[in-house]
């Protein structure tokens, strides 16, 4: 079940792009952990850069997402910059979005 | 280290300037850059072998480089300087202000210009001093809380302090009309002329360059070591260029001209270093018109210094100049500009469930395409005439050019029709 939900999880993250890459955050490795625990689903994620103008979008769209899943967990969304984001984090999959 | 994402929200509050703000320098400059091509469609035999002087041709220029460079450079350093210093512009009011005083004051300072009158150009002048002002005392305040002093954070220093004072000569020089005091008046606008182009814009596009140009391509950003050395060598290259100009020294000119190509060879190695390791492969027409400025770059610092060594005519002190102000700066410009903007827009626009929107889907591509195409026959066009010295052909590629800007405007207006829909 907890995989399960961590699973599901995963996937609706992969529904909210980065809106500059035009790649899903989860692919665009902006998703370090994430984790369930007593109904509550925690995300541990970063941006690209520490000023990103679009980070009040994603984070909004991130609560959302985990907020829509089945059992309605409550979203606990933190934010890290260490490490901090590289082009290198980007996945195969998201690799082959951009044309590699 | 971590924080809850309410706890990141609330630092990043106010980090977004109001979209119509923002907006209305992006517009502002599509519709001046349409006008510039007009004008000098009206009059482009006034343009083979220009020196100089009040006249439609300066008012196309000032278009260009007060209409659409400096124009759009202020509404993308609002929003994206925040990027690079973390800490948000909110002093929106003056924001306001700013933007009342400078879009009016250019329209007036460029019409003064056209019609030869020296009192309409001052009060345009004072209006656009007046909004750069305000514009020098909001970056200032918010590089002066910059955590770290970065490079790109350095170049904007650096080119704040180049406004103040071509801002100030460029006062001078209007006043000089009436009372006549410059003992040399063409040195001093060439003075002028270097410390805007290189000095204000070109240290901002350098600057920016090394945070935008990795965001777009999903780049390494470059090592900063020799982004000091370049920005190093450039303002020793303008310092010695606008001292060559104001004294009468073309040699100082062509030493300032081979430092620059110094630095600015520094700058490009950097650049396509970032490109040769992106992640992303396609950068579409975007970066087309990046890579042909950063190519018209060198050419017009090699036409300045075979200019200042006498081995071209006046032509080609001509053609550098439109090189570098149209060929240089304004295709840069609009290469980066026609990312930036459907980017900036996204965090305006509402997707379903209030998800982020891409930035393709406001980008009207065909418009990109005609603009893109009319902007690079438009310049080699007037170029050529330039240096035939056939006023036909520079009218000719000057109406191309007007229409490549109309397609930008439709470009343009078409990102905030996009946006409003959602």
């Amino acid at each position: 079940m907890m995989t399960d939900l961590v699973d599901l999880a995963r996937e609706a993250l992969k529904q909210v792009y980065d809106p500059e890459a035009g790649v899903n955050i989860v692919d665009m490795g902006l998703i370090y952990d994430i984790a369930e625990e007593n109904g509550s689903v925690q995300v541990v994620m970063t941006l690209t850069s520490e000023g990103c103008p679009a980070a009040s979008q994603i984070l909004v769209a991130v609560e959302e997402a985990i907020a829509n899943l089945p059992s309605s967990p409550t979203p606990d969304v933190r934010i890290t910059f260490d490490p901090p984001w590289t082009p290198e984090m980007i996945t195969a999959d998201g690799r082959a979005l951009l044309g590699q | 280290m971590s924080v809850s994402s309410a706890t990141f929200l609330a630092g990043a509050k106010g980090r977004l300037l109001p979209a119509s703000l923002i907006f209305r320098f992006f517009i502002a400059a599509a519709f001046y850059h349409a006008a510039a091509w007009a004008l000098l469609a009206l009059h482009g035999g006034g343009l083979i072998g220009y020196r100089g002087g009040p006249g439609p041709v300066l008012a196309a220029i000032h278009l260009i480089t007060l209409g659409v460079l400096v124009m759009t450079a202020i509404g993308a350093a609002l929003q994206l300087l925040s990027v690079v210093t973390k800490r948000p512009i909110t002093a929106v009011g003056l924001c306001q202000l700013m933007s009342w005083l400078y879009i009016p004051g250019v329209a007036l300072l460029t019409y003064g210009m056209t019609i030869g009158d020296g009192s309409v150009m001052m009060i345009g002048g004072v209006a656009v001093a007046a909004a750069l002002a305000i514009f020098a005392v909001l970056i200032t305040g918010n590089l002066r809380g910059a955590t770290q002093i970065d490079l790109t954070v350095a170049h904007v220093w650096l080119a704040l302090l180049a406004l103040l004072i071509l801002a100030l000569l460029a006062l001078a020089l209007i006043a000089d009309y009436d009372l006549g005091f410059f003992a040399n008046h063409a040195g001093a606008a060439l003075a002028h002329f270097v410390i805007a182009a290189f000095g204000f814009m070109g240290l901002l596009a350098l600057g920016f360059s090394h945070v935008l140009v990795p965001m777009f391509a999903l780049a390494p950003a470059p090592k900063p070591f020799l982004g000091y050395v370049t920005m190093g060598l450039i303002t020793a290259a303008i310092a010695l260029a606008a001292g060559g100009a104001l004294w009468d020294l073309p040699l100082l000119i062509a030493a300032a001209a081979l430092i620059g190509l110094a630095g600015m060879g520094l700058h490009l190695r950097a650049m396509l270093t970032v490109l040769k390791t992106r992640m992303r492969q396609r950068l579409g027409l975007s970066f087309l018109l990046v890579r042909a400025a950063w190519a018209l770059l060198p050419v017009s610092l090699m036409l300045a210094l075979l200019t200042a060594l006498g081995l071209v005519g006046d032509s080609g002190a001509t053609l550098a100049g439109f090189i570098v102000i149209a060929g240089w700066l304004l295709t840069f410009l609009l290469g980066i500009l026609q990312r930036i903007m459907p980017f900036l827009a996204t965090m305006h626009a509402g997707g379903p469930g209030g998800r982020p929107v891409s930035v393709s889907a406001l980008t009207n591509e065909p418009a990109l395409r005609v603009h893109g195409i009319c902007h690079g026959v438009g310049l080699a066009a007037v170029a050529a005439g330039i240096i035939v010295e056939t006023p036909l052909l520079v009218t000719l590629g000057a109406v191309v050019g007007m229409a490549g800007a109309l397609a930008f405007l439709w470009f343009a207006g078409d990102v905030v029709r996009r946006t409003i829909m959602g």
